[in-house]
């Protein structure tokens, strides 16, 4: 028989100076029972109505002729073999059980881990106005259970991970079996269990190990808060990880065209979801490619402007201090170091500092005759529009300032030479085996549907065949 | 997973190359008469559509492992096929310096503020770096020309019509010559057919006719470009849209010239 005083010992011996560790003893007479556990970290409700109301009735009937964990119901138990699995146990959250516990087994792991957190609201970075107003929360438990609440099959596999030395936590990947690529799936389990690392506190950690490329410019894991869009692209062959601790979860592959894709098109008029989408794509252009065209234009090749363009713009520029190039390149640093304040400071601050900084310090700019009005208007509109596309907003930045750079040094060849090399790159790229531009380039006709335009969701017959490799009907194409 | 193979293109993507290659050759020796802007634009169109034919008949002709070169040399010496190879090779690099030379040439027009030397430079460099990429990213950018097309058009509707100038009669043979399809015939004979059998919905997708009307819309937009923008037009939708081809075409030739020789797979989709 184990000695439950010795184990008691040893795990205070291990768990020393750490006052949040607790062991609780339950004496029945001859039969003594520990229970091992954090405070906080494992529910005192749970362990006191599945674990001591139930064993204490037993014994004090006198009915404990059966095995103990027979009598700890309505939660998981797993039977533990050593000590080092119990001490994993009670790190996990879990509350152990050992001592006099007439089972085979060293101890009796009891899953009563204290889920209680935020409750799941509607994520900030993902509103909708048309939709479900649910986001994932930080429980890893909870969101799957979100998950399945939203795809009733049997087809929804999870596999679950350990990763991080130190701070083991749990990472399930999520996937529709027979819709989700077999490679891609292996793919993805393959690059989450090679993870070397000490701790894991957010899924963006995992994001950065499994991505295509040491460090990659564009992001080739997808993510988002929303279970409705992540339950989509499971239907759509992705896979999908979700890691304990996150309210973020990560999908996989991830494509250039899911940036322009939001929820609420689905829902619309697909004759509006149309004339978005465009907008959209338009709005993609200007943030990257005016202001550079603008600089390219109005520093390097005057001559191909219109009379009018160019008289109204070099009129409001007369008396600047600053070339053309420079007033642009300063009023973006300008305008990235207000955007910066405005995330960075309390919501109530951060909105009166954005306001302060874009109407009067710009108006005031232009009366001191520190900047142009043209100017200003390129920069705010390739500002604005950057925002219309969240997941690219970062890259876009950078990706800006770089052909602003080009343009200004070599002129319109600069900005085609930034224009090709970085099209080039995009077109070389793959997120987990599936071309990156897909499906502009490779051409997918069938997949220009839900991209460019949005065709009626009845009349999107099949999964994107670029992600599942194969033909997977999802609807007749008819209504 | 590994990286998609560098030797795989598409039906599509082979005939954009194909395509911004010809036109290419058009744009850089580019002059303001009706006849050499039509007849390059009709040998680019005639080419691109035959290619189509070839490739639609190939993967019906050959098993796997037998590529065009191959179907030529059958029956004859083995190194018939080899002098044939080494012809092509010598082509295409020849005309790999022709166009980078052109190429640079146009760009210097427009971008004098830059010497010559820097601008030859710099399109050497990108050539490079695009041909690294691989054929199939190659391929995949040539696609992107679609979406350059719609600009385009817009730029027509809002611009007056000019008078085209039918001078200039002496330089059309030069033209043409700009067009010698060495490089495309090695694309060609070193391109095999898929292995694995495509469902019937998408190969139904990919039938010659379909092919054939987008070929047809494509070289009808094309010769209303040049019909509207041959005449000495400064616009600089057309300019990026002729140093895009530019550039396609000079990292194919570069990707011709320093490529193993190993076969191209041709598919219907990029998967």
């Amino acid at each position: 028989m184990i000695d439950g005083e010795k184990i008691k010992e040893k795990f205070f011996t291990v768990f020393s100076d750490m006052t949040d560790f607790a062991v609780r003893e339950l004496d029945f007479g001859k039969t003594k029972l520990y229970i091992a556990y954090f405070v906080g970290f494992s529910s005192r409700e749970y362990m006191n109505k599945y674990m001591i109301e139930p064993i204490s009735r037993a014994y004090a009937a006198k009915e404990v002729s059966v095995p103990i964990s027979s009598l700890i119901t309505n939660v998981k138990i797993e039977k533990l073999q050593d000590f080092s699995a119990a001490k994993d146990a009670v790190l996990a959250g879990n509350a152990v059980l050992f001592g006099d516990i007439r089972e085979e087994a060293f101890g009796i792991s009891v899953f009563t881990k204290n889920d209680t957190g935020r409750a799941t609201n509607e994520p900030d970075t993902e509103n909708v106005i048309r939709g479900p107003h649910e986001g994932f929360t930080e429980s890893g438990e909870n969101n799957v259970v979100l998950l399945r609440r939203r795809l009733h099959s049997e087809k929804l596999k999870r596999r679950g991970f350990i990763v991080g030395t130190v701070s083991k936590t749990d990472v399930s990947v999520l996937y529709m079996e027979g819709i989700a690529k077999n490679e891609l799936v292996s793919e993805v389990c393959r690059r989450i269990s090679e993870i070397e690392t000490d701790a894991v506190l957010d899924s963006g950690y995992i994001e950065i190990y499994i991505q295509d490329g040491k460090a990659p410019f564009y992001p080739t894991v997808g993510n988002s808060e929303r279970p409705d869009k992540i339950a989509a692209k499971l239907m759509e062959g992705r896979v999908a990880i979700v890691v304990d601790g996150s309210p973020v979860v990560l999908s996989a592959p991830y494509l250039f065209c899911e940036a322009f894709q939001v929820t609420e098109d689905y829902a619309k008029s697909p004759w509006y979801a149309t004339f978005v989408r465009l907008l959209r794509c338009v709005a993609y252009l200007i943030a990257l490619y005016l202001p550079a065209l603008f600089v390219a234009l109005f520093v390097r090749h005057k001559e191909v402007l219109p009379e009018y363009l160019l008289s109204s713009v070099t009129g409001a520029r007369e008396k600047l201090p600053f070339s053309l190039f420079w007033e642009v390149l300063v009023i973006f640093l300008i305008f990235e170091a207000v955007r910066e304040v405005g995330l960075r400071m309390p919501k109530a601050v951060g909105s009166a500092v954005g306001l302060v900084g874009s109407l009067i310090l710009g108006d005031s700019a232009i009366k001191a005759g520190i900047t142009s009005a043209p100017v200003l208007i390129v920069v705010a509109l390739a500002a604005v529009c950057n925002f219309m596309i969240p997941p690219y907003m970062n890259t876009n930045i950078l990706y800006r300032f770089f052909m602003i750079v080009v343009s200004g040094a070599l002129g319109l060849f600069g900005f085609f030479a930034a224009f090709a090399g970085a099209s080039v790159m995009l077109c070389a790229k793959n997120s987990f085996g599936v071309p990156y531009l897909s499906p502009i380039a490779p051409m997918d006709p069938w997949g220009l549907r839900d991209f460019i335009y949005m065709a009626p969701l009845w009349s999107m017959k099949r999964a994107p065949i670029s992600i599942t490799g194969k033909t997977i009907r999802r609807t007749n194409g008819k209504k | 997973m590994a990286e998609c193979s560098k030797s795989k293109v598409t039906v599509i993507q082979l005939f954009f190359l194909s395509f911004s290659y010809v036109f290419s050759g058009l744009f850089l020796i580019r002059e303001h008469s009706f006849l050499s802007l039509l007849l390059p634009l009709g040998s680019a169109f005639l080419f691109s559509f035959f290619g189509f034919l070839f490739l639609q008949c190939a993967p019906r002709r050959f098993t796997e492992k037998e590529r065009f070169l191959y179907f030529l040399s059958c029956g004859k010496p083995h190194w018939t096929s080899k002098v044939l190879m080494g012809f092509l090779i010598f082509l295409s690099a020849a005309e790999m310096l022709l166009t980078w030379l052109l190429f640079a040439f146009s760009v210097h027009s427009f971008s004098s503020f830059v010497s010559f030397s820097s601008v030859a430079v710099l399109i050497l460099l990108l050539s490079l770096f695009i041909g690294a990429h691989g054929l199939t990213a190659l391929g995949r950018f040539s696609e992107l020309f679609v979406f350059l097309i719609a600009p385009l058009l817009f730029r027509i509707v809002f611009r007056k019509f000019e008078t085209v100038d039918f001078s200039a009669f002496s330089r059309d043979l030069y033209a043409l010559l700009t067009v010698t399809p060495a490089p495309l015939f090695y694309l060609f004979s070193m391109t095999v057919s898929e292995s694995t059998t495509m469902p019937k919905p998408i190969r139904k997708l990919f039938v010659i006719p379909i092919l054939s009307f987008f070929g047809a819309v494509l070289a009808v937009v094309c010769a209303f470009l040049f019909l509207l923008f041959g005449a000495g037009d400064k616009s600089i939708f057309f300019l990026l849209f002729g140093w895009m081809a530019s550039i396609i075409r000079l990292s194919l030739l570069i990707s011709v010239c320093t490529a193993d020789r190993s076969p191209i797979s041709l598919h219907r989709m990029d998967r």
